[in-house]
């Protein structure tokens, strides 16, 4: 399982990798990181994570009828979350890849 | 309260209905949090219907609203207030001015209404040390209000206990209030209303008039800013 404090400075960039592919909300959202191995992440850890993308900016969100219960809210990246998604993942590549070197150094010394 | 949050809080109360007893025990939970911090009332309603929406979902997976929202509520609140945009000071101005306004009419209404049968047998009676010019006294006494020191007590009394009641009454709007808390709501107003006029009868001190017709443009005007700023805002 992930510690959460790793998780913390990446699952909002995972979030906006995930809705860019298509509008989704976040049930869906919290299903396809467990199926991409992040464990189970709880709705509502994800939900604040939304909200901050739309006040920013980065996130549209509407609201679809559903067929029980309250209207579903749907969101998707907008160009600017898209900019900011291409950003993270630049930061994250250069980020694994000296954390990659780093570990490849420690290789054979005793921890 | 605008009409679009007048209209969403009822559709989340008919949503809510259909909630477990633990999902409508975490929203009442998490909707007094929201309530107790300086938001507008349309973004409390928003976040209620997205956390209804969260636990009508979880409700039907056979999930408790913990699997959903995590142990520790205030942390969820604490987040989720964090990613919401801060009503600017404007607003939150005008929210208060709307409250202060809403209270201070209600509190004149009844204060005027209590006060009428006594003003009306007071207006023969000498004025004391606050008494008007001869020339003004002449004029038809009965259109004229007398404040007493009751009555100005007595207003502020009720304007503090106004307050209170809003308050909790706007903390625990959107649910359906038990027994014994109507019973005590109706207890509360019971005894300021009997304070009041303990309070009139105690303090007869005359201070000044009040024209009647100044008295109710002043209410008009005050009801009218009122329901101005209750539409405009949220």
């Amino acid at each position: 399982m992930i510690p959460s404090q790793m998780l913390k400075g990446t699952l909002e960039g995972c979030i906006m990798a995930i809705i860019s592919r298509q509008p989704t909300y976040g049930y869906e959202i919290a299903e396809q990181l467990k199926n991409y191995g992040f464990g189970q992440i709880a709705e509502g850890t994800i939900y604040p994570l939304l909200l901050r993308l739309e006040k920013n900016g980065l996130a549209n969100a509407e609201y679809r009828a559903s067929e029980v219960g309250p209207k579903r809210k749907y969101y998707a990246l907008t160009a600017k979350g898209r900019e900011e998604l291409a950003s993270f993942l630049a930061s994250y590549r250069e980020l694994t890849s000296a954390v990659d070197r780093l570990m490849d150094e420690m290789k054979g010394e005793s921890l | 309260m605008s009409s679009r949050t007048r209209q969403l809080r009822e559709e989340n109360r008919e949503a809510a209905r259909f909630l477990s007893q633990a999902s409508n025990a975490a929203l009442d939970d998490i909707t007094d949090r929201l309530r107790a911090v300086s938001i507008t009332a349309y973004q409390v309603e928003t976040v209620r219907q997205d956390v209804i929406r969260m636990l009508t979902d979880a409700d039907a997976r056979g999930d408790t609203p913990e699997d959903v929202l995590g142990d520790d509520y205030d942390a969820f609140c604490s987040n989720v207030l964090a990613a919401l945009p801060q009503p600017p000071l404007s607003y939150q101005f005008l929210n208060t001015l709307r409250t202060m306004l809403r209270v201070a009419v209600r509190c004149s209404v009844i204060s005027l209404l209590l006060h009428m049968p006594e003003n009306m047998a007071g207006v023969r009676q000498n004025w004391g040390p606050f008494d008007l010019p001869e020339s003004v006294r002449r004029v038809s006494e009965p259109e004229y209000f007398t404040i007493t020191l009751g009555f100005l007590l007595g207003w502020l009394l009720l304007l503090a206990a106004f307050f209170i009641i809003d308050l909790w009454r706007t903390r625990t709007a959107g649910r359906k209030r038990t027994g014994s808390e109507s019973m005590l709501s109706a207890l509360l107003y019971a005894l300021v209303l009997a304070l009041l006029i303990a309070v009139g009868l105690l303090f007869p001190q005359k201070l000044f008039r009040m024209h009647i017709s100044a008295i109710l443009v002043l209410l008009a005007a005050m009801y009218g800013l009122w329901k101005l700023l209750d539409a405009k805002l949220d």
